[in-house]
This record gives structure tokens, C-alpha cells and sequence, in this order.
């Protein structure tokens, strides 16, 4: 297992690709309830069911941060019906380190909040084939 | 000086600054629970042959010198298993008595969400009403205490003594004299007092007091509840089961005498024995040192947080009437990342909402780190905390 790499970690944090609000776009939350964190990621999503953009906000710590922002980075330029699987494992390939336990949280919070939006973007996909 | 390190081996290796969550055992807490479990392993109040008898003995005795050191009397002392279900037995049976549909519990904005969320349960479950009193800057707005006395003639005050998140000791006396205008029963939280300093239930006049004896050198498991005679008499009992009993029929049953009464099952036996250890221990340090030690150090680690501009204090600079607790937030750093990264360095703190969301919410923030002392830190505890500090600052940037 590797160390945290925190002056990488650091430097994602504070320059994130990905940080700011997709208007139009599916959402989806999650809180991180021990801590008070809370992050919202938009998928929007193209005619042709590829992720066109892939953003995230709220308030977190960096490595829910930057989990947030590598998750944004795996989607953009896939099918939603690829990534929508993405779990722990892969989020953990991604970072390069396993977290304490204490910091796996800090990533389901942002994976959560994928998933999430994977979620609505699936359900309103569905409701608007079957129209 | 004494050197209270050697009876806290961990000490040698961290530098723990998180009592207000646990505290650390020393080795004779630890001791005379192995003794209990090797030597004397028998169930209390049960057996009438030499080892049950001898658990029942230094099981009692806990409960003797918790009642000296707090001011109360033996059978005013229940065995829980932490503050939380000392207050959460005191919403459930106050909601089971006196408490009725319209009536109001007042709490304050500083108050941990154990001592909100059961009343809040008697409010979905009773329809009491749950009103706040509001804070001025780090302290409790008296004028408003008052007025909300005045204006709701609460049937209930439940309040903390002292603050895990600001480290404020509310002025205790002048709450109960308030409470008393409107007859309310009055509930002390002293999970972060009565470690720190001394706690007179009697002398006070406090209805009931909660606290956790793992914050008070003790093992975790064990809660305890002082209640005034009178008052438990009057409650209905909490758990049914063996122990609580004086007899059971068919039909119906008859609640045992206090202090059994609300002592339901088989008791953390052991961990009660090691709250004796840890009580006694805590006489042989004192008062007067714990408080000395720690307010000596709050006042250097205040200082050393001024000479920095990217610390915030939250938590009250006021040492002569706060407990050790320093909360603060690095300009720009998230407090997951500055505890993760002290951590490096061996140094342990909090970081989050400390279980005061509707406080944090009240200060406008989501999340506080927080640093907290008992009397076994040193001034190295503290250096090692700035020089993470500063570790923090160089990798953020902030
Ligand atoms: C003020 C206060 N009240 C209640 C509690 C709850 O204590 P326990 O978790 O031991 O029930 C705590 C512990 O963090 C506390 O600080």
C-alpha cells in the first residue's frame, strides 16, 4: 500500500478540473454525516447517451475533493451505462492508496454522490425512451 | 512534577489530544479490570459464595465513591452505559410521566446531540415542544434564558455544563435558579465537567446529572446517572427485566428499590470495577491540579494560535471559565485534512461537527478541528500540535 501523497493531494485540491455547478444537468448528493461534508455531482449527459461534461461542489476535504474531481475525469467521454459501476476498488486504482479506515468515508461520499447521479440520469433516461 | 506519563504508556508514542471524545486509561483502570475477570469473575447482586460476593462489593464500591466525589448519596448513583443513555433514559421516562402533549423542554444551541435528538424523538412521539436558548459569542445569552422561562414555563432544562466544541462552563447556579422560577426539572450534562473539574450535585441543586466515565479515566461501557431521591422515586422505571425487580408474577410486577430500579440486566462489571480505579486515581491527581495543568496549557496553546494569522478560534478564550478544548478551522484547509495530516506526526485530534451540528450551524460553519487536553499533556503535546500546524500550512499553502 503507498502513503498519501498529501502535497499531490493538496495541489487537486486547491486547482480541481472540475469544481463548479452544470446547469441542466443530472444531480446527485451525498453527506459524509461524521464530518458535515456534503458534495453534489452533475452528469449531463448527450443524445447519443455519451457523458458530455462531469462536474462537482460542496464543501469536503481534499481527498473527497479530489475523489469527486477524478471521478468527473473517469466519466467525461463515456457511456453512462459504463461508469455507473465505478466502485471502491477502481476509486482506489484512481488515487494510487487505500485509505485508513477512518478516510474510506471521505471517498463513498463522492462515490455516493456519483452514483447518485448516475441514478437520476438512468431513471429519467428510461422515463423519456418509454414516452 | 509528578510524571503522569508513565501511567499512560501511549503517551511515549502520540501525542493524544482528543480526551474530550476519550479519555486515556491508565494502567491500574486497566489493571483492575483484568484483576476483575481473572480473579473475581462472578455475576453481582446474585450469588451468596466468596467471588460474586467480592464483585458485588467492588461494584458497590464504585458506586460509593462516585457518590462521595459527586456530592450525592449511593442509591441516588445508576450504572448506565454512557451519557447518552443517562439522558435518553430521562427523556423516555419523563415521556412516560410528567411530560405531556404541548409542554416544553428547553435546551441551549450549544447542546450535543445527545441531549437533543431523545427529546426530539419525545417530540414526535409525546408532541413536547423543544425550544433553544440562543448563545453571545462563546456563552449562553442569560437574557434570553430568562425570557424563555418566562415565556414557555418549561417543565424541563436540560443543558450542558460545560461545552465539548467551545469549552465554555456555563454557569450552572444561575441556570438552576432560572429553571426553578418555572418549576422545571433540571438535567445537568456533564460529560465534559465532571472530568475537569469539580461537579457538587448535592450543593448545586440540580435535579439530575449524566456523564461517561471514558472521559473520566474509566473504561467505556459505563454511564452514570445522579438523580435526587425524590425525583427517582417518582420516575417510572426504563428497562424491564432481572435485577429491576422485586417480584414478577404472572399478572405484574414490583420495580426493585432505587438505585436497581433503573439497573436492568447484568452491569458492565468490570468496567465499573476500573471506573472505581479511575476514580480513585482522579482523587490522588485532584481537582485543583486538573485544572491548573490544563488551563496552563489552553492559555499557551491560545497563544501560540494568535501568533499565526490562518488560525480561526472558535472555541472561548476565556481559560479562567473554559475547559481544554480548543476548536479552529486552518484558513482554506478542510479540519479532515489538518487531523489526517497531523496524524502524520503522530499528533491526534478531531475534526467534524463533534456531534454539535445545530451549534456548528449556529456559528455558520460545517466543521471545527478540535484539540483537547487532560491533565497527562505537556507542553511538547502542544509544540507538536503547532509544529503540525505549520506542516499543514507549508503543504496547503493556506
Ligand atoms: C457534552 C457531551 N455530552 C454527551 C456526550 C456523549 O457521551 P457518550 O458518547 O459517552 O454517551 C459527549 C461526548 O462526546 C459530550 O461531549
Amino acid at each position: 500500500m503507498m502513503d498519501v501523497d498529501y502535497e499531490l493531494l493538496a495541489e487537486r485540491y486547491k486547482r480541481p478540473k472540475h469544481k463548479k455547478k452544470l446547469k441542466g444537468a443530472f444531480t446527485g448528493e451525498a453527506s459524509n454525516s461524521p464530518c458535515g461534508d456534503n458534495i453534489k455531482i452533475y452528469i449531463s449527459v448527450g443524445a447519443e447517451g455519451k457523458i458530455r461534461d462531469a462536474a462537482h461542489d460542496g464543501h469536503s476535504c481534499a481527498l473527497a475533493t479530489v475523489s469527486a474531481d477524478m471521478l468527473c475525469d473517469y466519466a467525461i467521454g463515456k457511456r453512462l451505462g459504463d461508469v455507473c459501476n465505478v466502485d471502491f476498488e477502481k476509486m482506489v486504482r484512481m488515487l494510487g492508496f487505500t485509505p485508513s479506515i477512518g478516510r474510506a468515508g471521505c471517498v463513498r461520499v463522492s462515490l455516493d454522490a456519483f452514483h447518485d447521479a448516475c441514478r437520476t440520469a438512468m431513471r429519467t433516461g428510461k422515463r423519456r425512451k418509454t414516452k | 512534577m509528578v510524571d503522569y506519563k508513565k501511567d499512560f504508556p501511549i503517551l511515549e508514542r502520540f501525542h493524544y489530544l482528543d480526551s474530550a471524545a476519550t479519555s486515556l486509561k491508565p494502567i491500574q483502570v486497566i489493571e483492575a479490570e483484568m484483576e476483575y475477570y481473572k480473579e473475581y469473575p462472578a455475576n453481582v447482586h446474585r450469588g451468596v459464595y466468596k467471588l460474586s460476593e467480592r464483585a458485588t462489593e467492588m461494584f458497590e464500591r464504585t458506586r460509593d465513591s462516585t457518590a462521595r466525589m459527586f456530592g450525592a448519596k449511593s442509591r441516588e448513583v445508576i450504572f448506565t452505559r454512557n451519557t447518552t443513555e443517562s439522558l435518553n433514559l430521562l427523556a423516555a421516562t419523563l415521556g412516560n410521566s410528567v411530560l405531556r402533549k404541548g409542554d416544553t423542554v428547553l435546551l441551549t444551541a450549544m447542546e450535543h446531540h445527545s441531549n437533543i435528538v431523545p427529546w426530539l424523538m419525545l417530540k414526535e412521539r409525546v408532541g413536547i415542544r423543544v425550544e433553544f436558548v440562543e448563545l453571545e459569542g462563546q456563552s449562553l445569552d442569560y437574557e434570553d434564558f430568562k425570557a424563555k422561562v418566562g415565556k414557555y414555563n418549561p417543565k424541563v432544562v436540560s443543558f450542558m455544563h460545560a461545552s465539548n466544541v467551545l469549552g465554555t462552563i456555563n454557569d450552572a447556579a444561575k441556570i438552576i435558579k432560572l429553571a426553578k422560577r418555572s418549576g422545571a426539572i433540571t438535567i445537568m450534562d456533564c460529560a465534559q465537567s465532571a472530568p475537569h473539574i469539580k461537579v457538587d450535585f448535592s450543593r448545586l441543586g440540580v435535579d439530575y446529572i449524566a456523564f461517561s466515565a471514558h472521559k473520566l479515566l474509566g473504561p467505556t461501557g459505563v454511564g452514570v446517572l445522579i438523580g435526587k431521591e425524590s425525583q427517582l422515586e417518582e420516575l417510572p422505571p426504563f428497562m424491564g427485566g432481572g435485577s429491576m425487580i422485586r417480584e414478577v408474577s404472572r399478572q405484574g410486577f414490583k420495580p426493585a428499590e432505587l438505585p436497581q430500579k433503573f439497573e436492568a440486566g447484568t452491569p458492565n462489571i468490570a468496567g465499573v470495577i476500573g471506573f472505581g480505579a479511575a476514580l480513585d486515581y482522579i482523587k490522588k491527581v485532584g481537582f485543583g491540579k486538573i485544572e491548573s495543568v490544563e488551563k496552563g496549557l489552553l492559555a499557551y496553546i491560545l497563544k501560540r494560535a494568535r501568533e499565526l494569522g490562518y488560525i480561526k478560534v472558535y472555541s472561548s478564550q476565556d481559560v479562567g471559565n473554559a475547559v481544554g478544548i480548543f476548536a479552529f478551522n486552518v484558513d482554506g484547509v478542510h479540519p479532515h485534512d489538518v487531523s489526517a495530516l497531523l496524524d502524520e506526526a503522530n499528533v491526534c485530534i478531531r475534526a467534524g461537527h463533534h456531534c454539535a451540528q445545530p451549534l456548528h450551524s449556529q456559528l455558520g460553519i460545517n466543521y471545527t478541528a478540535r484539540a483537547s487536553l487532560y491533565f497527562y499533556n505537556t507542553k511538547e503535546d502542544v509544540d507538536a500540535l503547532f509544529c503540525g500546524l505549520e506542516n499543514v500550512k507549508k503543504v496547503f499553502n493556506a
